[in-house]
């Protein structure tokens, strides 16, 4: 028995514990370098973490997977040279992602709220880049609980314009929505706006805009006095093959026909307005509805008549307006409950969808949409949002919060 | 020097008893019967096997009466004069016997030195007159540990007697070896003493002097309970339900740690999320670091006011300094204030010198399993010292596969900057020490103190923070306890500092390791009085109360640098009535918390308990109890990690919250009517309110934080709930004392508890077990080995998990915890005569032993356990 003893204690000594079985999947780190070139003096730095086959605007309609933050102390370097700071992305699952990143010079850029969640006018954008040459972004494949510390992201794009920051027309709030029959292809209209707003206690949000009208062509903004930084719809008509047409949707089937027109518009179904109108009567867990408008192209005849010349901006020959009619066709994707026809691995906090995976309707439930309008920045703005909520300060004489709840009513 | 050899082996334990206690209650019971039925020479049979099992001053008096009634003038006087030097304090109550003794014999022979017939004790025989020279030198070499045991009988008399009439040597909170009723003498005697007289026929036809008959002494093995009340009295007088565990059921009980043995008590939850933490609660609400039970060591708090927990990993005693732990079901802030919400545990130390002897223990196991410990009892004259040091360690249960195993460690997305060794889950060093001094008849002084070294101490946290650790954590306490008449002081001061953080982090994630410092200072006086109105006696107990809680922690707001200081305030007074058959009780504190009204920290208990037969009584008991909110509730004010590195959920405390408050009305039935048994059946409602959670989350941007490194998701804070708690259960238990050296429990509980909105449907608390059930036995078979093995049954749970889900929103996730059973067992001999050496071998939880897949959890967010098989050697001299 006593050596049973020693035993034992032996035993104790030199225990190693099992290892964990059905533990959740251990978390990949992503780690290495931000690079900004020619920022006199850094911000405060997100980093954007897309999956590879979801990625975020405008190339595809993903959301970020996760989000991690760099402080403009961490930069270190030489004034406008280069400049650089580590970064870690943790929690990872098993996958290939897409690393980007934003450095908000003007401190404006919160993640959580679709109206403070994107690069503003004049904020530095960039990406884990394959080659510096062709500037395609290039997945990084992480597995295993591993900690891949060697990725390299350049910041070097200067975002030249504002976010598409609009609201329904309408002189008040009762008047902010937009109804549609359920089954009918309907049209209705974003007008352009300014934002200035105290978010939260001592968060601005101050979004210029819209731009001026041209005398010439209404709705259109006049390039005269235009400020790239107003905010506008920025409309670029795709015609890569030059042949006079535009292209049609890749990410659509051909049959279709949708034409590959910038900006976006995306509809998030809300659900029924409640009984005392502060919000919504919420789907059931899991279920969800989605779907897009496309921008009417007999505004667009304008510039395509020439009446409006092509600005010289890097976005091609894009045409800004302060005003954009879209047309929804019935047409909307369904989530069901039991997560049937989605990707939601990816998320959804820009709420876009992926019409491959939509089909066809009857009808769209009745109740309020919200409404998404995507740049070809990828810049983005959605109504309704939190500048809408009472708190806010609000300058009445350049923006109405009001503005800031319409939905589009289907009925 | 014969008799005193004789007596001298009689005194002796022939064997490391299950629970000697139990075994001397019973013999003396029967010992009784049989004196009243005029069989004395069984009562004297019964009455030396008690005193082989447990030695006792009135055990020693009966054993002289019975002598006395069959005529043994002899042995007699010398059993008497023994009784004297075991209870001094009674020494004259019994001189008139001796006086009428010595004369009786003095007219037919000379004086006797010792008893001159065999007698027998615990089926044992004993050597009287006519040993060999080698009996001889063999009883005399241990004649010295008669003299031990003399003075040990002596030293517990003395001690009894204090914590009878001051509430104890270590303060009136409960804390000295027994507890005892301040109107009793711990021996049981008859206060008035024997009365004289005189026998006119002598043996020799002369004139002799009558023996006084002053009968036996009714009772010396009376269980005594102190924490109900702060006073000693017997389990069937308590107001409040209450168990007992002695310091051999820990012995005996195979588990590894405090909270294991806790498992065997009825109405008490004990759920062990890793290895260096587990759970205990009391008729439900347990979750990962219980806050709504009280634990106590003598009286003394180890709750950590800041945390709103106890860490059991850093109390600073060993299981060979721990006389008994006695448990309250029901809530007990009538007595001892806030936090003593569901329960209390008291753990009693044993007294210093009531038993001299040192005692080296060591264990080894499976599982990463670990302990070793010393500790020594002694005395001279009327000073005593207790010390004591031990080393635990436990491995963990499981560790992640990717802290380790990758190729190369910087390949690897964790680390663990706190932990020194992955495969650890507990690693505790510890020591204590206690001087007492009597000063007087009436007066007495003790000073204590401890400290424990928390290398490593695995947690799960609250919410979303997970699996914690807690690295070098310091537990200090300092005490001293006064008593001078009928006032009783007592102070102390705790100590806690450690750093805490995630076990495993991601490398580059953001940085949660934080440090705590807790000190806390409390005072009090208490003066326990009894006296008698006409027909009513009367117990009353007041006292007065100071505490000063200074804490600093990294997560509340002002971070580290920031101390808080709260002073609280106490008064308190219990009075218990007594007229016949009936006791009423009525308890009433109030505490003056800087953060709550006056009105929500007043806790009333009252209680009727009746005797329905001497050793049967029912108990009614109504009263409320208090959590206040702890510091991290208050002034928390930190970013929780949310699902993304750049993201976090500002955490605010409230200095507004409400209290936790419970109230609870039982009636119960306690049994002991015969010496084989003892039962216990409680019906209880509690209902709860205002119990403290973390709010959903409320969407609110803000700039970048630099501190946090990220954007701010939302806010949320601790709130009262709204919901209202109610919990109806019933509980059984009875214990079985058949034979020598047999001792059965078992014990169930069916509970539930259900919750409510105002005016809404309730819905069952799924965290909380429908059905427990404990079943054990203990044997002590006559070869010196030692068998028993216990069964712990809890049914199957379901968790809600609050966790910030991928936008940061609070969200409630079920968990299914399927019913699961905890099986011990342990062997032990004693290849010695002496019984100083004891080898055992055990298992804790042995269903795992069948591999990993026989594993399993009991919470959601805690590691699957295991088991342990372990070996343990102990030497005591």
């Amino acid at each position: 028995m006593r050596s049973s003893l020693w035993l034992l204690a032996l035993v104790a000594c030199d225990y190693e514990a099992p290892v964990l079985r059905d533990q959740p999947p251990v978390g990949n780190v992503v780690a290495g370098e931000l690079v900004a070139n020619g920022v006199a003096v850094p911000g405060d730095t997100i980093v954007l973490v897309y999956a590879a086959n979801d990625p975020g605007p405008p190339v595809g309609t993903g959301s970020p997977v996760t989000l991690a933050t760099v402080p403009a102390a961490a930069f270190t370097g030489e004034g406008a040279g280069i400049q650089s700071a580590p970064f870690t992305v943790t929690g990872l699952p098993d996958g290939s992602y897409l690393v980007q990143a934003l450095m908000d010079l003007d401190g404006d850029f919160n993640p959580f709220d679709i109206s403070v969640s994107g690069a503003t006018c004049g904020d530095v954008a960039g990406a884990h880049l394959a080659d510096l040459v062709s500037g395609t972004v290039a997945p990084v494949t992480v597995q295993g609980g591993e900690n891949l510390d060697d990725v390299t992201v350049v910041l070097g794009t200067v975002v030249p314009i504002e976010r598409p920051a609009f609201e329904l027309p309408g002189p008040a709030a009762v008047d902010r929505q937009a109804s549609l029959s359920p089954t009918t292809p309907q049209t209705f209209a974003l007008a352009s706006t300014a934002v200035h707003s105290a978010f939260g206690l001592a968060f601005p949000v101050d979004l210029p805009g819209p731009c001026p009208e041209s005398p010439a062509a209404p709705g259109f903004c006049d390039l005269a006095q235009l400020n790239p930084c107003d905010t506008a719809f920025w409309v670029h008509v795709v015609d890569a093959d030059g042949d006079g047409l535009p292209d049609l949707r890749a990410d659509l089937p051909p049959e279709a026909g949708i034409p590959n027109i910038w900006p976006r518009v995306y509809l998030q179904y809300l659900g029924v307005p409640n009984a005392d109108g502060t919000g919504f009567d919420p789907l059931p867990e899991g279920e969800s509805w989605s779907a897009e408008a496309f921008p009417f192209l007999a505004e667009i005849g304008a510039f395509a008549a020439g009446l409006i010349p092509a600005p010289p901006v890097p976005f091609g020959p894009t045409v800004p307006m302060r005003a954009l009619s879209v047309t929804w066709a019935p047409v909307a994707k369904h989530v069901h409950p039991g997560g049937a026809q989605t990707d939601q691995a990816t998320g959804e906090a820009f709420d876009l969808v992926d019409l491959r995976l939509g089909s066809p309707l009857d009808a769209v439930p009745p109740g309020a949409w919200s409404i998404t309008v995507v740049a070809e920045s990828g810049q983005t703005w959605r109504i309704p949002n939190a500048l809408a909520l009472a708190g806010y300060t609000s300058q009445p004489e350049a923006f109405d919060p009001a503005g800031q709840a319409g939905v589009l009513v289907v009925q | 020097m014969r008799l005193s050899l004789a007596l001298l082996a009689l005194l002796l334990p022939a064997t490391a008893l299950a629970d000697p206690k139990d075994d001397a209650r019973r013999h003396f019971g029967a010992g009784l019967e049989a004196a009243q039925r005029g069989e004395y020479e069984i009562a004297l049979q019964r009455f030396l096997a008690a005193q082989n099992a447990y030695p006792h001053p009135a055990t020693l008096y009966n054993i002289a009466r019975a002598y006395a009634d069959m005529e043994d003038l002899e042995n007699a006087l010398a059993y008497y004069r023994l009784y004297q030097d075991a209870a001094p304090d009674k020494a004259g109550d019994v001189d008139p016997v001796i006086q009428v003794l010595e004369a009786r014999i003095g007219q037919t022979q000379s004086i006797p030195t010792g008893p001159t017939a065999p007698t027998t004790g615990g089926g044992r025989t004993v050597v009287v007159g006519g040993a060999t020279e080698e009996e001889l030198a063999r009883l005399e070499s241990i004649a010295a540990e008669l003299q031990a045991l003399t003075e040990a009988l002596q030293t517990r008399t003395a001690e009894e007697r204090a914590i009878a009439e001051a509430g104890g040597p270590t303060g009136p909170e409960g804390t000295g070896p027994d507890g005892t009723d301040p109107d009793r003498p711990p021996d049981g005697t008859d206060p008035d003493g024997p009365p004289d007289g005189t026998n006119p026929d002598g043996p020799d036809g002369t004139e002799v002097p009558e023996l006084p008959d002053a009968g036996f002494l009714a009772d010396a093995y009376e269980k005594l309970v102190v924490t109900a009340s702060r006073v000693g009295q017997a389990p069937l007088d308590s107001p409040s339900t209450i168990t007992v565990l002695t310091d051999e059921d820990l012995r005996l009980s195979g588990a590894t740690t405090l909270p294991d043995v806790l498992r065997r008590v009825v109405g008490v939850d004990v759920m062990s999320l890793s290895s260096g933490q587990a759970d205990v609660s009391i008729r439900g609400f347990n979750r990962e670091l219980a806050n709504k039970v009280l634990i106590l060591v003598d009286g003394r708090s180890t709750y950590l006011d800041f945390l709103g927990a106890t860490l059991w990993a850093s109390i600073p005693i060993s299981i060979d300094e721990i006389d008994r732990i006695e448990v309250i079901r029901g809530p007990g802030s009538a007595v001892y204030g806030a936090n003593a919400v569901t329960g209390v545990i008291n753990i009693i130390t044993r007294t210093p010198g009531a038993e001299p002897r040192t005692v080296f223990r060591g264990s080894g196991g499976t599982s990463g399993y670990g302990k070793g410990s010393i500790t020594t009892s002694q005395r001279a004259g009327r000073t005593s010292v207790r010390l004591g040091a031990a080393y635990d360690q436990m491995g963990r249960w499981a560790k992640s596969a990717r802290i380790q195993d990758q190729p190369e460690p910087e390949q690897s997305a964790l680390e663990s900057p706190l932990v020194d060794d992955e495969n650890i889950g507990r690693r505790v060093l510890k020591a204590d020490a206690r001087i007492d001094r009597s000063i007087g008849d009436d007066s007495y002084v003790s000073l204590s103190g401890g400290l424990a070294r928390v290398d490593t101490m695995e947690f799960f946290n609250i919410g979303a923070l997970g699996d914690y650790v807690i690295d070098d954590l310091q537990h200090h306490y300092a005490r001293t306890d006064i008593g001078w008449n009928v006032l009783h002081f007592r102070a102390f001061w705790n100590h806690d500092q450690a750093f805490t953080g995630p076990y495993a982090a991601q490398k580059g994630s953001r940085d949660l390791n934080a440090r705590f410092q807790s000190d806390t200072v409390d005072v009090e006086l208490e003066a326990p009085l009894s006296f008698s109105t006409g027909p009513l006696d009367h117990v009353l107990n007041v006292g007065l109360g100071y505490r000063r809680l200074d804490t600093r922690f990294s997560y509340l707001d002002g971070g580290f640098e920031q101390p808080y200081v709260q002073n609280h305030f106490r008064g308190f007074l219990n009075e218990e009535l007594t007229w016949n058959a009936l006791k009423v009780v009525g308890s009433l504190r109030v505490d003056k918390h800087p953060l709550l009204k006056l009105q929500q920290t007043i806790s009333p208990r009252a209680a009727v308990i009746y005797r329905l037969f001497d050793q049967t009584s029912v108990r009614a008991t109504a009263g409320s109890a208090f959590r206040q909110p702890n510091n991290i509730e208050s002034y928390m004010d930190f970013n929780l990690p949310a699902s993304a590195d750049g993201a976090y959920i500002r955490d605010f405390g409230s200095t507004s919250l409400a209290p936790e408050q419970i109230t609870t009305v039982e009636l119960g039935v306690h049994d002991e009517s015969t010496y084989f048994h003892a039962a216990d059946v409680v019906v209880y409602y509690n209902r709860v309110t205002n119990l403290i959670f973390l709010d959903d989350v409320t969407p609110g941007i803000e700039p970048y934080d630099p501190v946090s490194n990220g954007y701010q998701a939302g806010t949320t804070g601790w709130i009262n709930q709204d919901e209202i708690y109610s919990g109806y259960g019933i509980e059984g238990e009875v214990e079985l004392y058949p034979t020598d050296g047999l001792d059965v429990f078992a014990n169930a509980a069916v509970s539930t508890i259900v919750e409510a909105l105002p005016d809404q449907d309730s819905v069952r608390d799924g965290s909380s077990s429908l059905f427990k059930l404990n079943v054990g036995a203990a044997y002590r078979t006559p070869w010196r080995i030692d068998l028993s093995a216990q069964a712990h049954f809890v049914s199957a749970q379901t968790w809600r998990l609050r966790e910030f889900d991928a936008r940061g929103n609070l969200v409630l996730t079920e968990a299914p915890i399927p019913a699961r059973t905890i099986l011990n067992a342990r062997v032990a001999g004693r290849p010695l005569a002496d019984d100083s050496l004891e080898l055992a071998l055990g298992v804790w939880n042995a269903i795992p032993l069948g591999g990993y897949e026989s594993r399993f959890q009991e919470h959601p967010k805690g590691h699957p356990i295991g088991a342990i098989a372990f070996g343990e050697v102990s030497y005591a001299f």
